[in-house]
């Protein structure tokens, strides 16, 4: 039942795949980019933010050459509904500036000075940072890319077969807007079982940032520990978000746009990313039922999934998808669903945490009090990321309380959990700061 | 369809059974027995008729067996689903759990049997075990094949189906007592501490030292970690003549581990059974019967691999669309839903994790079809679906849970 592998695109998508490279062949890669890099030594930070914007500008221009081939490349990629996919772009081009570029600067290094090692602090940036990415939200790519440019390491991207499109179509409007940043970094795909390309890949770059699940970054953490000096790890593993729902939001009149934002925050990558809501813990206290909070997250599901069609379960997410609506009804539970796999919210009323189901399936709990709340949460343990909040108005104390102890990194409003700001600490860290060391510069 | 007493549903189940193995199939008579089991536990256990009537599947509504809703086994993880008796819970006589096998193993699957539910299960496993894997037994007599079990006796694994199968056919079917060769209370799939390698290869020498055939029972983890063991040493037999092995466990879990092709070339090599002497069965915590490969049964069909599943005549299978489950024809992949009118006890039609594609009836199993209505076929199990490439970074089941307990 695994998905077929296409040996003439060598995809597992139908998206074309950039260069397949061999050990030699990543070896060569590492060459070229290091002699690319002395180019950019003396290039001030303050270059390259405009650069790296503009690159977003032409991937996004709605004549240009790039955002046609970004769409359908991604919606043949991924399956995504092309609307989600303009969604999901236009979101993270939105908060793609050079003022969003600046701050997460600052946050992570204290300005822009380190980076151009000028000043008392000043950044030793990886030789070469290699760049492994899964078939995740394609946008947080081009963020850890956009790190590893400014610190001015050179950068190889692995592409996933997953996901092949957006990381090079990024470097093709980059090599447009500033040639000799974008040859300080290339997008390549070589098998996930070519172990000898893996460590090839890894004899060079003094960092790696890992995209992927607990296997795949045993994997690397592995191979990396096999040199001598073993290159900095970064790691961004599969973590899941919820949303609470205070009783501020279930009321008349406040929960139908409730329910329809907590369902197209779901809905717009088919909760495939990590920001996407598993779970709505629903508090207790709401005017309005959960059953019938429930029913208006079912209507929204069936619109978005008119406006933004769902992508096909595969067999297994389908299996496992009937087998959760039965046992949560065979539990005393309640589930909203059409025939098919596509979506789903499911009522529970089980205690321990429900298993996340891949794709639009939604489920819905109701807490009895703050310490239930916190309970359901720490279950989650490290694999929680984003907490998405709505109707708990003046009540900050209670929330920072309740998440306290949790494995949370990032609180935030119910509609915004799909658009993370650039300067956030992504996994509870600055990627940028953990890029780079820093050398006290003490002389006068 | 009215709901009948449990006891009269019995008598009914127990006159079905007693036709045998070998009885023309009648679809008309399962079909109506179907039925009434369905109405009695449509009026027996609460959360199913909550469950049915939510799908608008009411007993006087149904029309044939195959309409009858099927409940995924992840709801016996949660929930005991056992029928009243006389208005109330029976107290179970067994529990059985899950090994683990399903859904990351985070929580264990239970099915509890009253008495008089385990006296069906027992009356549907011995008949379906002789048909398949001693079907030149005799009726009423026993086998002189020697019992070797790669597992724990079943006082040291009270919640194991498995090893209560084994007890019990052992108990019925065979003359000689059963040996033992795993520790108490080593799970299925043994460490090379918990098994006892060489006591089985000791069993195994003298038993082709008497010409003494032997019945092997194991799980395919078990057998395959057994013959890492031995081929190590280079210790290898020919059992006698008549030898054969009952495996079961190969297509369950989210890989298939041991692939049954090289695992009977071993199996040969080391123990000098033939592939056609090696029955896989496929069972379930969740059910009470149980189905397995013809091949000493109806040896001149096809057995290519996967081989082809037959279940006994109180059983009936359907292959379903995994979007939609709605029922494919042969030839097609889905899932495998289950109607075993042994489970009187709890819910008679079960919707499983696992893969299947049926396979048009050869003679020796063929149904008579209902016009218009999904026939009910052998199956070729392909086994659990996998994934197909990780997309995203959201947070699968079993990472989650994992990462929870950590």
């Amino acid at each position: 039942m695994t998905m077929l592998h296409d040996p003439t695109t060598g995809s597992v998508t139908g998206a074309p795949l950039p260069t397949v490279l061999d050990a030699d062949g990543v070896a060569a890669q590492w060459r070229q980019l290091s002699e690319e890099r002395a180019a950019l030594d003396h290039r001030l930070a303050a270059d390259l933010l405009p650069a790296l914007v503009g690159a977003m500008r032409r991937l996004t221009a709605p004549n240009g050459p790039y955002r046609a081939r970004l769409l359908d490349g991604l919606g043949r990629a991924t399956g995504w509904a092309p609307g989600a996919i303009e969604e999901g772009l236009a979101r993270f081009a939105r908060g793609y500036t050079e003022n969003a570029l600046r701050a997460a600067i600052v946050r992570a290094v204290g300005g822009l000075e380190p980076l151009d090692r000028r000043g008392p602090r000043r950044a030793v940036a990886p030789r070469g940072t290699l760049l492994v990415l899964s078939a995740t939200i394609p946008w947080a790519g081009i963020e850890s890319l956009t790190w590893a440019l400014l610190a001015r390491s050179t950068c190889l991207v692995r592409v996933s077969a997953g996901e092949p499109v957006t990381v090079p179509l990024f470097l093709e409007a980059l090599a447009e807007e500033y040639p000799p940043l974008a040859r300080t970094a290339a997008a390549v795909y070589w098998p996930s079982d070519d172990v000898s390309a893996h460590r090839a890949a890894l004899a060079h770059p003094e960092a790696v940032v890992v995209y992927g699940d607990d296997a795949t970054i045993n994997v690397w953490r592995s191979l990396a520990g096999e040199r001598a000096r073993p290159p900095r790890l970064i790691e961004h593993g599969h973590r899941m978000s919820v949303a609470l729902v205070g009783r501020g939001s279930l009321a008349p009149g406040v929960a139908d746009p409730v329910a329809d934002a907590l369902v197209r925050e779901a809905a717009l990558y088919d909760r495939a990313g990590c920001l996407s809501p598993t779970v709505a813990y629903l508090e207790a206290s709401g005017a309005i039922r959960p059953e019938d909070f429930a029913e208006r997250c079912a209507r929204a599901q069936a619109r978005w999934a008119e406006r933004w069609p769902v992508r096909r379960p595969d067999d297994a997410q389908a299996s496992l998808t009937h087998q959760q609506r039965g046992a949560c009804e065979m539990s005393g539970g309640q589930v909203w669903a059409p025939p098919d796999a596509t979506w789903t919210v499911a009522l529970d009323r089980r205690n321990p945490p429900p298993l996340p189901v891949p794709g639009r399936f939604l489920w819905l709990h109701q807490y009895a009090d703050f310490e239930d709340l916190h309970r359901r949460l720490a279950a989650w343990g490290d694999g929680l990321s984003t907490i998405g909040v709505s109707g708990w108005k003046a009540r900050d104390a209670e929330l920072a309380t309740i998440v306290t102890g949790t494995g949370a990194t990032r609180v935030c409003p119910l509609t915004a959990m799909q658009d993370p700001p650039l300067d956030r600490y992504h996994d509870g860290r600055a990627e940028l700061a953990d890029l780079i060391a820093i050398r006290d510069w003490e002389l006068a | 369809m009215s709901a009948s007493s449990s006891a009269e549903l019995d008598r009914a189940l127990g006159a079905f059974l007693e036709r045998g193995m070998d009885a023309p199939a009648d679809d008309a008579a399962f079909d109506r027995l179907a039925q009434a089991v369905f109405a009695w536990q449509f009026e027996s256990l609460a959360p199913y008729r909550a469950y049915c009537q939510r799908r608008g599947a009411l007993p006087q509504r149904l029309r044939h067996w195959s309409e009858i809703p099927a409940v995924p086994v992840a709801a016996f993880k949660d929930a005991r689903l056992v029928c009243d008796e006389g208005g109330l819970p029976p107290e179970p006589a067994r529990v059985f759990r899950t090994s683990g096998t399903t859904t990351g193993g985070v929580r264990a699957g239970e099915h509890a049997l009253s008495a008089d539910a385990l006296a069906l299960y027992h009356a549907s496993l011995v008949p379906t075990f002789r048909a398949f894997v001693l079907p030149e037994l005799a009726p009423g007599r026993t086998t002189e094949l020697l019992p070797l079990v790669l597992g724990p006796p079943a006082e040291d694994a009270p919640h194991s189906s498995l090893w209560h199968m084994v007890e019990t056919v052992c108990e019925e079917l065979f003359a000689a007592e059963p040996n033992h060769f795993l520790a108490a209370g080593a799970p299925a799939g043994p460490g090379a501490a918990a098994l006892d390698a060489e006591g089985l290869a000791r069993a195994c020498d003298t038993a082709s030292d008497l010409g003494a055939a032997v019945c092997l029972f194991t799980t395919d983890l078990a057998l395959d970690r057994f013959l890492a063991i031995v081929e190590t040493s280079g210790w290898r037999t020919r059992l006698p003549a008549g030898s054969r092995i009952v495996h079961t466990g190969g297509a369950k879990g989210l890989a298939r581990e041991v692939a049954p092709a090289a695992l009977y070339a071993r199996v040969e090599a080391t123990l000098g059974v033939s592939a056609n002497a090696c029955v896989n069965e496929y069972g379930m915590t969740e059910l009470t019967s149980q189905f397995y490969d013809g091949v000493l049964r109806t040896p001149k069909i096809d057995h290519a691999l996967p081989r082809v599943k037959f279940g006994p005549p109180w059983v009936r299978t359907l292959v379903v669309d995994a979007q939609t489950l709605e029922p494919l024809p042969p030839g097609r992949p889905g899932l495998l839903r289950i109607v075993d009118l042994a489970n009187r006890g709890s819910v008679c039609a079960i919707l499983t994790e696992d893969f299947a594609v049926a396979e048009p009836a050869p003679d020796t199993a063929a149904v008579e079809n209902v016009a218009g209505r999904p026939q009910a076929l052998p199956f070729r199990l392909l086994g659990r679906a996998r994934g197909s490439e990780p997309r995203g970074c959201s947070l699968d089941a079993e990472a989650a849970l994992a990462g929870a307990a950590r």
